[in-house]
């Protein structure tokens, strides 16, 4: 019951500062809507383009866009890690009789509920632009879900390499460095048959690829679990690299 | 098994790359003490802190507090000690009590425990008023208040505070000093403390350890530590001695066989050596014959900034 409650304090104390400033949830989820709109108008004339099964262009993109905010979001937590660092609070985490796991979960329970709020916000302007979510109730929670769950993978390894570096600098050079060519060595804004050969090949490897691939199932009749699967499998390797990096703090 | 003792180190080595950051270290730190650590930068202070608050591993050696070992019984350690860092560990978004709920959680407390104790222990620290305030708000001392607050909820057996009062104004330390001990004699927590205050740990600590180089260089009561430097504290001010002044001073003050340790700047002259009295009379002469202004001499008994002046300064320091 403690480690629960510490959980949730965990997750209080970083959901605090956006129910007082709650215009921060907007701000940060800032370029993915760019992206929907400009995207969305832009390119609407490629919905013409044969080998979109979608109604329209927005609602094509609109998975991909939602695992673009994800992507961002889940690379930012490792901010807050940096934060925690700098204000010392990391360090009482590290002496704690407690295993690591228990605050990289009040993280992880922290960016999932962030991420369902803002991928909520996202469908709810994506519907103005012509979006319908699927049918029926267990998948558009799995839809909602699916963002929510990649931020989570993310945003352990984000916070495993700010726990390694301990620098801004280079937290900003891994995101940069990351997260453009993962979302366009994807099929989040163009469907893979119509990507040049190269980028259909690497993004077979790419997770965003699988997660916009998984999502993208939950408008079909089944879903593509062997996508799950590996989300899933990636999940439990990135909290697995994460605590290692807690541990290695105990320096040798 | 060694039930006097809180701490214990055995042997304890700890190097970085080539640098011999704790030397063979033995040492033992009883049971409701409040243990001063002195030493200069790099002396291997920060080295000892971290490995006894589990936060490093030695190379070799055994480390045990309250009868655990340090290494293969980190988790009960744990349980067992409290930290207040060098730095601030409180998050300035939340107030006073978010904090200290967290710190309990992570320490097992139950929420009416953490209640209890968290009342106690921000009237004993006088953050009660303000508990519900973002700490955010809070000025410095406040702030170092319910960091060492923090560290004392769950009721450590040991206490480590890395330099607590570093930029706190005096009378802050004074009052953070006073509750620190007078909680550690109520609950009989053993505080282990490394300062730059050490007039602070004349008035608190009950031992205190030089340390230099890796090495422990001796042990002892403030007092102990006081009488075996055997010497008095002597000062003599003047009006503005030129460079010339200064070299002829400096030659002549280290040849007297009886100073221990001298510090020359250009208005006055401090200076730690045993036969205080003759020193002075042959230094007065001295200063009088070269035709310097005194203003007024001063001849105390030695404190433990001698003690660290004698131990850890370069001789004819200026």
């Amino acid at each position: 019951m403690n480690n629960i409650s510490l959980i949730l304090l965990l997750v209080k104390k970083r959901l605090t500062p956006l129910i007082k400033n709650p215009i921060g949830i907007l701000i940060s989820m800032f370029q993915p809507l760019i992206f929907l709109v400009l995207f969305g108008t832009i390119f609407s004339s490629v919905f013409s383009t044969s080998g979109f099964d979608n109604t329209s262009y927005v609602a094509y993109i609109l998975p991909g866009i939602l695992i673009m905010n994800a992507l961002f979001g889940g690379i930012y937590l490792g901010m807050s890690t940096l934060d925690d660092i700098r204000e010392g609070i990391f360090s009482r985490y590290l002496v704690a009789p407690k295993s690591n796991l228990f605050f990289i979960a009040g993280d992880l329970v922290y960016i999932f509920i962030f991420q369902m709020i803002q991928s909520f916000l996202l469908v709810v302007i994506g519907f103005f632009l012509g979006f319908k979510l699927p049918s029926g109730i267990i998948h558009p929670i799995i839809f909602l879900m699916t963002p929510a769950l990649f931020s989570c993978i993310i945003g352990t390894i984000s916070i495993g390499i700010a726990v390694l570096t301990k620098k801004h600098s280079t937290m900003i050079s891994v995101m940069q460095f990351l997260s453009f060519p993962l979302i366009f060595l994807s099929s989040a804004f163009m469907p893979s048959n119509l990507l040049p050969k190269w980028i259909s090949i690497i993004s077979w490897i790419n997770p965003v690829d699988w997660v916009v691939r998984a999502s993208q199932s939950t408008f079909n009749h089944s879903l593509a679990m062997n996508y799950y699967l590996l989300i899933v499998l990636s999940l439990f390797i990135a909290v697995f690299f994460c605590k290692f990096t807690y541990d290695v703090q105990r320096k040798k | 098994m060694c039930a006097h003792y809180e701490i214990t180190l055995n042997d304890v080595s700890k190097t970085f790359g080539k640098k011999i950051a704790l030397d063979k270290m033995s040492l033992k730190i009883k049971k409701g003490s409040i243990f001063g650590l002195i030493g200069p930068n790099g002396a291997g202070k920060s080295t000892l802190t971290s490995l006894l608050a589990t936060l490093s591993l030695p190379d070799g050696g055994t480390v045990t507090i309250s009868d655990l070992d340090v290494i293969s019984q980190v988790k009960q350690v744990r349980k067992k000690i409290g930290i207040t860092f060098q730095g601030l560990s409180i998050f300035t978004t939340g107030t006073a009590w978010d904090n200290l709920l967290i710190a309990g959680k992570m320490n097992d407390m139950n929420t009416s425990k953490i209640k209890d104790r968290g009342e106690y222990l921000l009237k004993e620290f006088n953050l009660n008023q303000v508990s519900n305030d973002l700490v955010g708000t809070y000025s410095g001392g406040m702030k170092r208040k319910l960091d060492i607050a923090i560290s004392l909820l769950h009721k450590p057996e040991v206490l480590f505070l890395d330099e607590p009062t570093t930029g706190l104004d005096p009378e802050s330390r004074n009052i953070l000093w006073q509750i620190i001990s007078n909680i550690s004699d109520r609950e009989g927590t053993t505080i282990f403390v490394t300062t730059h205050y050490l007039e602070e740990l004349n008035n608190v600590a009950t031992d205190i350890a030089l340390i230099n180089n890796g090495k422990i260089l001796d042990v002892g009561t403030p007092k102990e530590l006081i009488n075996k430097l055997a010497a008095d504290h002597i000062e003599i001010h003047f009006s503005n001695l030129n460079s010339s002044m200064i070299q002829k001073l400096d030659e002549y003050v280290s040849n007297l066989v009886e100073v221990v340790n001298y510090t020359i700047k250009p208005r006055s002259l401090i200076m730690i050596g045993s036969k205080g009295q003759q020193i002075i009379s042959k230094l007065l002469e001295f200063l009088i014959r070269n035709e310097v202004e005194i203003e007024f001499s001063e001849l105390k008994q030695a404190t433990l900034n001698d003690v660290y002046l004698a131990n850890f300064t370069e001789k004819g320091a200026k």
